[in-house]
């Protein structure tokens, strides 16, 4: 499923880091949802494409591409792909290097 | 006589390039880090459920063994459960113990295993929750079981079979699984490590567990396969830690409900 929203929050922690943000509806109604991505170790050094702590910061806007949970009507997905901003951002292995990484940064 | 003399003395050089090649590593010296590149991420060879060549051996289990592992329920493999609803100690930042930290996480980028030799002892240091293990080499015998209390990554020593480093352990923590599909033991396993330098960049692992309360006989385990990362010792290290608040937090936000838990 394709999703937009305004984080609210990004958590680069162990196990898996989070984007939480908010969806609004067609009706006006804001919904919270949450996005895992791939492991953290993953995402900080076999991709090398500079995820960082300071990557999302809140009022970001995103549009994710994810997988939605099995549990109808939960608010949470695994993240497939990213745009922040307008720009993409790599969030599985062999998607690139992220705007901004860091030159030979692991 | 000329030309026999210099056939000698090219069979001589090449004995010493010969002799050169095979000295290109100490079978003896097994330190570096390691990042295992075999396929199995199980203790042995089992049915994974993702496809027909992804393992076929049964686990020999006795009845107590299967009860057990029947009341493990793990986040992978053919009896996967959503991580909410299962008890994989791994999803708590439990420590894995020996051997599932041999088999499951010992693989780039999740973990790399560091083994280090010191006078009178080996040591393996584990990069998930950076946790290490000690195998004492200076001649001890291993104690007797009843001298033991279990504990996570049990009571070993080491010693030299030829070009093959022999663990042998003890006093094994119950609560640890064997590995991420949940395959139980109990304290009284007793395992047997056999680690061969195949070459200069390849270490090579088989285990024998010995469990009759579990397994109707010794359960040997795939060769694990190692490829040295040389490039590791020379990089910051990126501190992968399993963090029980961090864990804690991740579990309620989301694998909770992810899996239709309600959050306590």
């Amino acid at each position: 499923m394709t999703i937009a929203g305004t984080v609210t929050e990004w958590e680069f922690i162990n196990p898996h880091p989070q984007i939480y943000f908010d969806v609004k509806t067609e009706t006006g109604e804001i919904v919270h949802w949450g996005a895992e991505v791939l492991p953290t170790p993953l995402m900080m050094k076999n991709m090398k494409v500079g995820w960082t702590r300071t990557t999302l910061k809140p009022g970001d806007q995103i549009v994710l591409v994810c997988n939605p949970s099995r549990v109808a009507g939960a608010k949470v997905c695994l993240a497939k792909e990213l745009k922040i901003n307008g720009k993409d951002w790599p969030v599985a292995p062999g998607g690139g290097v992220a705007p901004g990484a860091a030159k030979g940064k692991q | 006589m000329r030309w026999a003399a210099l056939v000698a003395i090219t069979a001589a050089s090449s004995l010493v390039v010969c002799a050169q090649a095979a000295r290109d590593f100490d079978p003896h010296d097994l330190s570096g880090h390691w990042n295992r590149t075999s396929r199995f991420q199980t203790f042995s060879n089992v049915w994974s459920g993702q496809g027909p060549t992804q393992g076929t051996e049964e686990a020999p289990f006795t009845a107590a063994g299967k009860t057990r592992f029947e009341k493990n329920k793990p986040g992978y493999g053919p009896r996967a459960v959503p991580p909410a609803v299962g008890n994989d100690p791994m999803g708590t930042c439990d420590p894995l113990g020996i051997p599932r930290l041999l088999n499951t996480e010992v693989i780039s980028p999740h973990q790399t295993m560091e083994i280090v030799q010191v006078p009178g002892r080996m040591i393996q240091f584990f990069e998930w929750h950076h946790d290490w293990r000690e195998v004492f080499t200076d001649g001890r015998k291993l104690p007797s079981p009843d001298e033991v209390d279990p504990n996570w990554n049990g009571t070993s020593i080491g010693r030299w079979d030829g070009d093959v480093f022999v663990v042998s352990s003890i006093g094994f923590d119950d609560r640890t699984w064997l590995d991420k599909f949940g395959y139980p033991h109990s304290e009284n396993m007793r395992l047997e490590e056999r680690y061969r330098r195949r070459d200069r960049d390849t270490l090579e692992l088989t285990m024998t567990l010995t469990d009759p309360e579990t397994y109707t006989r010794p359960w040997v385990s795939d060769t694990k396969v190692f490829r040295i990362d040389r490039e590791k010792s020379k990089r910051w290290d990126e501190q992968i830690y399993c963090v029980p608040t961090e864990e804690y937090k991740f579990n309620q936000r989301v694998r909770d409900v992810a899996g239709g838990k309600e959050s306590k």
